[in-house]
């Protein structure tokens, strides 16, 4: 699980991206979805999460806004910027060749065993 | 619980200088983490349970807090950089103008002593601005107790000190001209005038014993 992780880890952002490429949202909600679409087999951790907002914030591909709660803390909403758009799908791309690269170097061929 | 989960932030935060990215942060955490933990209970978790699991998701905040002070820190350098870069503007520009009333005055209304008065004020204002923009700069601060490290504090502060000395001196001396030249043609008493030079020096000689007792503070 451990290996999973780091290899999943490495690609918050392109998780982040693409939760708010269908609309605006706020961390616990962008790790519950993460949690539910994986039927709870991962979870990103806090302290991971929010270094990612941080970064794509400063980045300017995120920008944040305070919701407009009346009782206790507000909500922290990140919306994604044209910036962005462009880098998520530069980002997709960049795993879909990383994946048939992976694919075609780790499997064993039937023939050869 | 709240009480339990602000008290757990509070130990979280407590290295961390409250900057607003800071205070920010934490009321981001605080609100994520009681969503989370009021799910829980309504998926029928117990509150201690539930409570541990949202501690454990948060996971290792050691690189969040990282990021978090270079942040500070280079949103801080940006503004001290900007404020900086005004303040020297204003004072070039002044001194780029101070002979203007000179020229001005002295052609058009004959009256070259009261430009002359205008030029040098103007001198000691740009020169103030300037050694306020100088000692507003943040200081050099030790990071670890090496002889190397206490050296160069050291000599950054007594340069520092020098340096304002030298500017304070150079304002003083020009206010002090500016002062007794508008002074004798206002009044016409040139006979007594003379003494603000004597006053000067008395202002000078505070001026260097201040300087001489900061010094042997820091040192």
């Amino acid at each position: 699980m451990s290996i999973t992780s780091d290899l999943i880890r490495g690609h918050t952002d392109t998780i982040v991206l693409s939760q708010l490429m269908s609309g605006d949202s706020y961390g616990y909600e962008i790790n519950k979805v993460v949690a539910e679409r994986t039927g709870g087999v991962f979870e990103l951790k806090e302290a991971t999460l929010y270094t990612a907002f941080r970064r794509l914030e400063s980045a300017h591909l995120i920008e944040s806004y305070w919701g407009d709660e009346q009782t206790g803390a507000r909500r922290r909403y990140y919306r994604i910027t044209p910036n962005g758009r462009e880098a998520y799908k530069r980002l997709l791309n960049e795993w879909q060749i990383a994946k048939s690269i992976l694919e075609t170097l780790i499997h064993v061929k039937e023939s050869r065993t | 619980m709240k009480e339990k989960l602000t008290e757990y932030l509070d130990r979280l935060f407590d290295e961390t200088p409250p900057t607003k990215r800071a205070v920010e942060l934490k009321e981001e955490m605080y609100r994520n983490m009681l969503e989370k933990y009021d799910d829980l209970l309504a998926a029928g978790r117990e509150p201690q349970d539930a409570f541990d699991l949202v501690i454990a998701s948060v996971g290792d905040p050691t690189e969040l807090f990282r990021s978090l002070a270079n942040e500070d820190q280079i949103q801080q350098n940006a503004e001290q950089k900007k404020r900086s870069a005004l303040r020297t503007a204003i004072a070039v520009m002044l001194y780029i103008l101070s002979p203007i009333p000179l020229i001005t005055l002295a052609a058009l209304a004959g009256q070259p002593i009261v430009g002359l008065v205008l030029l040098l004020t103007m001198a000691a204002v740009a020169t103030g601005i300037l050694i306020y923009d100088y000692m507003s700069k943040p200081t050099y601060n030790a990071k670890d107790e090496t002889m190397v490290e206490e050296f160069r504090a050291w000599s950054s502060g007594t340069k520092r000190i020098k340096q304002t000395r030298d500017a304070v001196s150079s304002a003083l001396w020009s206010l002090t001209v500016a002062i007794y030249l508008l002074i004798s043609f206002s009044t016409g008493a040139w006979h007594i005038t003379w003494i603000a030079f004597i006053f000067a020096a008395g202002v000078q000689t505070m001026v260097n014993l201040f300087f001489n007792l900061k010094g042997k503070d820091q040192s």
